[in-house]
């Protein structure tokens, strides 16, 4: 099973333990509960920024030695599978923190009425994001099912025009549908493009535009990721030190790991994405955060410029790659010439590569990624009863 | 579709040189021609001598045979025979030919194209099977290959064609623009076109057929996933697009907590009314889907358009109905919220035949609204408890809150199924957490366990509202009043249980019986309470000093009945009994009691006061003048002493 759940288990468990003991609400207690979630917090983002190396062959782990680092890169399906599974963990923790063992009346007094209504507003923006993610990765899907059609292609001996030919028509169809992702979301989905290449296919590619589902009209992933990020600020004076600081953290990388996966897959609606994310640079907890932000940040600032479907790791290589091989086909002369052929063979490879990644992992991360939107949907509504128990505790007595 | 000029010049550089000479010596719509006519009359010349004037069957056979010739031959092929040799550039111009006219015109025609793309995919197949070593047959593969891609790229074309024609019909058809034979099926006057029980036949059989021969061709060539693809894109498309035509667009969670509750239920209305009405279009659905890819090797092809198409589309209504339960709960919200979880169970069935993890993602959503339910109902359950206001009801009338309770009761019995499936998976679902197996299985024997879980909650419900009443009863300081209350709202809550065949089967008879008992009971402590003392000073005890009846006495006794009557009548004629039949049972159980007992008492008695003054003062009463005294009471009229007035 996802190491998610064993960590969640035991952190789970020894609060409980902890708070059982103390029953009275033990600052000092809570204290050390703060600095160990923060310290979780760094630590999981650290191993996100720079992963580990792979275990010396002495370790009892074998299963883990095997992984490849280029699989592990920031924005890899699978990097981002990790920050999802890091998502989770992070939220049991905190829920842990927020929920277990304390006093309903304590977190409807001030400052917290107004923090938790805020913080579950973030949420509701979050379960937004989290479709509009899902449904940008069916798109993801379909740019990998014309990829997988350009391979089995290129992969024909004798390789004859037939096959390159077929090729060429979907890796024109994948790059288009790369490139008009992003224009085709701003302009709110006009069909048909205007290129020969996009007449060509366009039948294609402009009903898989508008037939991918929005979340709604005139929504916008950035403008939610804005608003979610508007009321978003690091506690001060005696407020930093209690539990106001775990909500902001909280917030900040549910903030966070919404905005990465909009930048990730096509979302609808990403003008402005690149705007500042109002992460303090000087907290610990934050430093390998906020470095991931960073790098995520300039890629995408380069490819705003052009437009770009998502900088999922995949995708990026698969639209060089096309690139490429279209290039290849358009130079392409029965029969192939051995060099071009072998190092059009490499680029075949690679993709065919990145497919079956793909077909392994996509479906998961979108599973994962409804399993956030649940998740986040159940801490809701554990925190809205908890402050309803807190209302009729508060009630005054008729 | 796509411009046959366009696909003239990407194949001009592409086609071997030989197709020129071919199509010099052999026009391709002369040999189409031919192949109608001479079919029976031309006798096969020697293929090897006139292969360039073959006719297309003719051809199509030496294909055959060279086909045959492969799977069976052993000597490693060095050359394509020559009646096959030409077979590409055959094939080239049909496509030609087919790109200006369109799949469609002419069965016969079509299905010639067809079979002869089969055989260029199978002959393409096989050659590479083989792995040959030999530049001809290396040269004719590679022209094969490529003239199959540009026959298959224009099925392909045709395959969406044919597929989003019928949806661009519809559209035309409602200007009136009908030109085509597809839009004789497509008669449906209004937009939505999706009405239950009238399956969405927008694909007139011919075009049916064709989609059928352009499936299994593209498949047999290898172009599944293109295939598959174009299907996929124009099924969605055309779900899409009716959707929206219908009104459902989609909607966010945070639109859906901001959007007030009464346009918020008209919202829901609609989602009920579409999740009905694709749910019964599921089912052609599937149809359309078998019948375009009917092979029994297309089965897993099928089950997968099907599923994706349906997935995508009950995501979306799930999407909705996550985010409706995601909105504030409160007692009002509980019908709709039935309404949706009834509407997701009945989605079920329809999307049986695709995959279980969507029907996992309904049975999730449908446990969500279910919750909701449960809170909400838990919350009504809240609302009695700490209903403890401190000045009673006046006049001793229905409290507002069993008049609340129970109509809210009878709309929830109208939903008893649904809530009893509701509770039930609840309380499973807390048992699970928190009992072992065999406690949990030997309560399940208990015979008093079996009666519905949605029950148990209506008789909790019920206990805590007597409860209640009890305690509000306390806040009355004449009892005679405490029990007219406590008799007002039983009656109430017993016509309502009997108005409702629902309720009335969920609490069952005997339940029925007791709360008649009690009413009962409290009519006699009314009775007890307020007629007792009255029946007491009608007494014939003490009214005799020394064997003589005391004129004193007596007085004093007519004049205590006087303002003990006066009295019950100023007050109990501004109580309130609202329900008729129990304001009569009581006048007139009243009447049973007082009236002759006034009679004999004032016949006994009356002479004995009669000689002397003032009789009106101690005889104020005529035996006739008390039932209209007892027909004012529990009118709810405070002026009802004035009531000779008028």
């Amino acid at each position: 099973m996802r190491p998610a759940q064993d960590n969640q288990g035991s952190f789970l468990g020894r609060i409980s333990i902890r708070r059982n003991q103390f029953t009275d609400v033990n600052t000092e207690q809570e204290q050390e509960d703060l600095e160990l979630f923060q310290k979780h917090i760094a630590d999981r983002f650290t191993e996100l920024l720079s992963p580990p190396p792979p275990p010396q062959p002495p370790s009892d782990e074998t299963n883990t030695a095997a992984s490849v680092p280029a699989t592990e890169q920031i924005m890899s399906v699978t990097w981002l599978r990790k920050l999802m599974d890091v998502f989770l963990c992070c939220e049991a923790e905190f829920k842990a923190i927020l929920l277990m063992g304390r006093d309903p009346t304590q977190i409807s007094k001030p400052p917290f009425d107004r923090l938790v209504p805020e913080m579950l507003d973030r949420s509701i923006k979050a379960l937004d994001i989290c479709t509009a993610v899902v449904n940008g990765i069916d798109s993801v899907r379909h740019y990998q099912r014309l990829a997988e059609i350009a391979v089995a292609a290129l992969e024909q001996r004798p390789l004859g025009d037939g096959n390159v030919r077929r090729a060429k028509r979907a890796l024109s169809n994948l790059l288009i549908a790369l490139s008009i992702e992003d224009k085709e979301n701003v302009s709110g989905g006009g069909r048909g493009g205007g290129s020969s290449a996009a007449s060509k296919g366009g039948a294609t590619i402009g009903q898989l535009k508008s037939s991918s589902w929005a979340v709604g009209r005139n929504w916008s992933a950035a403008k939610q990721i804005h608003a979610m990020t508007a009321n978003l600020a690091p506690p001060r004076g005696n407020e930093a030190a209690g539990l106001p600081l775990p909500m902001f953290i909280m917030s900040t990388v549910t903030v966070f790991v919404m905005w990465v996966l909009t930048a990730a897959v096509p979302c609808q609606e990403r003008a402005g994405l690149a705007n500042h994310l109002p992460v303090p640079k000087h907290l610990n907890w934050a430093q390998s955060l906020v470095g991931i932000h960073e790098k995520i940040g300039d890629e995408w600032k380069k490819k705003e410029k052009k437009g770009s479907a998502g900088l999922m790791e995949e995708m990026t290589r698969m639209e060089k790659l096309g690139h490429s091989l279209v290039e290849f086909a358009d130079g392409f002369h029965y029969p192939a010439e051995k060099e071009a052929a072998e190092s059009a063979a490499a680029q075949v490879a690679e993709m065919a590569e990145i497919c079956r990644r793909m077909e392994e992992e996509l479906v998961p991360l979108q599973q994962q990624i409804r399993e956030v939107f649940h998740r986040i949907v159940r801490s809701r509504a554990e925190i809205l009863e908890v402050l309803e128990q807190a209302g009729k505790l508060s009630a005054p007595v008729v | 579709m796509e411009k046959p000029g366009d696909h003239a010049t990407e194949s001009s550089e592409t086609i071997p040189h030989k197709s020129n000479d071919l199509e010099n010596t052999n026009h391709p719509d002369e040999s189409e021609h031919q192949s109608h006519n001479n079919d029976q009359t031309e006798t096969a010349t020697t293929p090897e001598s006139e292969s360039s004037q073959l006719s297309l069957p003719q051809v199509m056979e030496a294909v055959d045979d060279f086909i045959q010739s492969l799977s069976s031959s052993t000597d490693p092929l060095q050359e394509i025979p020559p009646a096959v040799e030409p077979f590409p550039e055959t094939v080239d111009s049909l496509v030609s030919k087919m790109e200006s006219s369109g799949l469609g015109r002419d069965e016969s025609e079509d299905s010639a194209f067809i079979d002869a793309v089969n055989r260029i995919s199978i002959s393409v197949i096989r050659l590479r099977e083989l792995n040959l070593d030999s530049t001809p047959v290396s040269s004719w593969l590679n022209r094969a290959s490529s003239v199959q891609h540009r026959a298959v790229s224009l099925l392909d074309e045709e395959f969406r064609h044919l597929l989003d024609r019928s949806r661009e019909n519809k559209k035309k058809n409602g200007d009136g623009y009908n030109h085509d034979h597809s839009s004789n099926s497509t008669h449906e006057p209004d937009q939505t076109g999706l009405h239950e029980n009238e399956p969405k036949e927008t694909f007139p059989p011919e075009s049916i057929a064709t989609l059928k021969k352009i499936a299994g061709a593209m498949i047999s060539a290898g172009y599944e996933s293109e295939c598959c693809m174009s299907y996929e894109t124009s099924r969605r498309h055309a779900f899409k697009e009716e959707l929206s035509e219908i009104g459902f667009d989609g909607i966010n969670v945070e639109d859906v907590q901001r959007i007030p509750w009464e346009s918020l239920q008209g919202e829901i209305a609609s989602w009920i009314s579409i999740v009905r009405r694709c749910s019964s279009v599921f089912s052609p659905e599937s149809f359309l889907c078998s019948t375009v890819f009917p092979e029994q090797d297309h089965s897993p092809i099928r089950k997968r358009l099907f599923t994706g198409l349906v997935s995508a589309v009950t995501i979306r209504f799930l999407d909705f109905s996550g985010a409706v339960v995601l909105t504030k709960r409160s007692s009002e919200k509980l019908f709709k919220f039935l309404d949706m979880y009834e509407t997701l169970r009945d989605l079920i069935p329809a999307v049986e035949e695709s995959d279980s993890d969507l029907i996992q993602e309904i049975k999730l959503s449908q446990t969500r609204l279910g919750e909701a339910a449960v809170t909400i109902f838990g919350e009504l359950e809240n609302s009695i408890k700490t209903d403890i206001g401190r000045t009673p009801v006046p006049s001793g009338a229905v409290h507002p809150l069993t008049r609340y309770t129970m109509n809210y009761l009878k709309y929830a019995c109208e939903y008893k199924d649904t809530l009893d499936q509701v509770f039930q998976h609840y309380e499973k679902a807390e048992t699970d957490e928190t009992e072992p197996e065999p406690e949990r299985n030997q309560r399940e024997d208990d015979e008093e366990y079996k009666t519905s879980a949605f029950a148990r909650q209506m008789i909790r419900v019920m206990e805590l509202l007597d409860a209640n009443l009890e305690v509000k009863s306390g806040l009355y300081r004449d009892p005679s009043l405490r029990s007219i209350f406590l008799m007002n709202n039983g009656r109430y809550i017993l016509q309502k249980i009997k108005g409702s065949t629902e309720i009335r089967d969920l609490m069952g008879q005997a339940w029925t019986r007791k709360r008649s008992t009690e009413l009962r009971q409290y009519h006699k402590s009314y009775q007890r309470e307020t007629w007792g003392k009255v029946l007491q000073c009608m007494n014939q005890e003490g009214l005799q000093v020394n064997g003589k009846i005391s004129k004193t006495a007596l007085k004093e006794r007519f004049k205590i009945f006087n303002n003990m009557f006066d009295e019950i009548h100023k007050t109990q004629s501004t109580w309130i009994v609202s329900d008729e039949q129990m304001q009569s049972e009581l006048r007139v159980s009243i009447a049973a009691l007082v009236i002759p007992a006034y009679r004999s008492f004032f016949g006994r008695y009356k002479q004995h006061i009669d000689s002397g003054r003032h009789t009106d003062k101690y005889v104020k009463y005529q035996p006739e003048d008390i039932e209209s005294v007892i027909d004012d009471l529990f009118d709810g009229n405070p002026a009802s002493m004035g009531r000779k007035r008028t």
